[in-house]
């Protein structure tokens, strides 16, 4: 590493910082940069500032925001009757591209984990509970996780909420399309079974 | 001669303690096994996997792996669920406990080194904590008292930490517990405890049984409210300050209780 200048080695070094980013791949990132034109890499350097600036949380529904509404809070053709509730903007934006979805979300910026002292506190659970007091929806989704962390998420809220005159509903789990059943869990091909619906359904 | 790594595959009954997640696909585990005690293991792929890992690597199972072992961290080949606990991980009081429970065990135990009586202690307590009939806070009395007796350190319920008088045989309606020393002390020993806790005397007969009792017998055991109360607190004060350390997930259970 030391043939190479030191601007270029602190590039690759924080490169190589970045979730899945090894040393190799931090280096041909770096050299494929020092390659580029001035504008790609300046486009590159701005974005990152930009994004750094002007992205925060909705003030609403906690999902990422250049303003301080989010374009879901703000859309009126979305239905806020319905709140979606999920463990991180990522999940969201899954949600999103399933297109199966068209209410409000509520991002919890993560989900309880006692081993990693991660209580209610640490996530937007107070906010949530005071929204379905004011705004009075007419259901909740869970769709946290389905891991441990998860489903004790969901189960803690659907607990806080039981008192409020408000659906609270968890998001079916089960067999995933073109999956094969010899390799589903038994837990989820339990629950597959209990959740199972009329075939009539599927004719609409 | 050429020098070929050897290459040990092995299966083994285990609970999954812990999973920490490496880079994008793949997870490190941490396993309670009954012969070789704490293992941890490196399942690549997991993050992704359809058909080897899918919905099998939860936290608190009891499964059956398939452990590859070469130089270094060991791999996981397979998993098999022998029993999910299905009920622990949609209520999020059992899985506090069994996530604290892991805790203190991973915190207490070095790797390689065989736990049979902690493997049934782990397993019959995750049971008991799946079966709706019994109460949690119970069977976390049950397990830390049980966990502190195996690591040889339980404490003296029945001679006074201090002098060593038979405390049964004192007529007292409220006795004390010195932290310090760890165990019952007796009127004129209490005033030397620095860290004490008044404790009724029906809860720590009821202590005192499980002890008796061991494995076989404790999970017969009924506390009041009160008295589970009680056990937990001191349960919950003692075993942390004896293994040194406060376990994350005993401040979320004091999170949850007070949310």
């Amino acid at each position: 590493m030391n043939h190479y200048p030191a601007s270029l080695k602190q590039l690759i070094d924080n490169l190589a910082r970045l979730p899945g980013i090894g040393r190799k791949s931090a280096e041909r990132l770096a050299l494929h940069i020092l390659k580029a034109s001035h504008r790609e890499a300046d486009l590159l350097a701005s974005s990152i500032v930009e994004v750094k600036k002007r992205v925060r949380l909705c003030r609403r529904c906690f999902a990422l925001a250049e303003e301080d509404y989010c374009p879901v809070c703000t859309n009126m053709n979305r239905d806020h009757s319905r709140i979606c509730v999920v463990e991180k903007p990522a999940d969201m934006a899954a949600i999103e591209m399933s297109g199966g979805y068209n209410g409000s979300y509520h991002i919890l910026q993560g989900a309880l984990s006692p081993m990693d002292g991660i209580g209610p506190d640490d996530l937007r659970i107070a906010e949530l509970l005071k929204r379905v007091d004011v705004d009075g929806p007419s259901e909740v989704i869970l769709a946290t996780g389905t891991n441990v962390e998860g489903e004790a998420t969901a189960a803690f809220i659907s607990e806080k909420l039981h008192h409020q005159p408000v659906r609270v509903t968890r998001i079916a789990s089960g067999v995933p399309m073109g999956g094969d059943l010899k390799y589903v869990d038994q837990v989820t091909l339990k629950r597959a079974m209990e959740t199972r619906h009329d075939t009539r359904y599927l004719d609409k | 001669m050429a020098l070929v790594a050897q290459v040990i595959i092995r299966k083994a009954p285990a609970i999954l303690l812990r999973k920490v997640e490496y880079g994008d696909h793949d997870v490190v585990l941490t396993f309670l096994t009954p012969d070789e005690g704490k293992m941890s293991a490196f399942a690549k792929n997991a993050k992704k996997s359809v058909k080897r890992f899918s919905g099998v690597l939860e936290l608190f199972t009891h499964l059956e792996i398939v452990i590859r072992q070469g130089k270094g961290l060991p791999y996981l080949d397979e998993a098999s669920i022998l029993s999910p606990y299905e009920s622990i991980r949609t209520d999020y009081l059992k899985s506090a406990y069994a996530g604290y429970w892991s805790e203190v065990t991973i915190q207490w135990l070095e790797e390689g080194v065989p736990q049979k009586r902690l493997f049934t202690l782990f397993e019959s307590s995750l049971a008991a904590l799946h079966d709706a009939r019994r109460s949690p806070g119970t069977v976390s009395i049950l397990f830390q008292l049980l966990f502190l007796d195996i690591a040889g350190l339980a404490p003296s319920l029945s001679r006074c930490a201090g002098c060593g008088v038979d405390m049964e045989t004192l007529s007292q309606a409220k006795a004390f517990f010195d932290l310090d020393r760890g165990g019952m002390v007796c009127p004129q020993c209490r005033g030397e405890a620095r860290h004490r806790m008044a404790i009724s005397v029906g809860t720590l007969k009821q202590l005192r049984w499980v002890l008796n009792e061991g494995l076989e017998g404790a999970f017969r055991v009924r506390f009041s409210p009160a008295a589970e109360r009680e056990g937990l607190s001191l349960m919950e004060r003692f075993l942390p300050m004896h293994l040194g350390r406060e376990p994350k997930s005993l401040s979320f259970l004091s999170k949850i209780r007070s949310f």
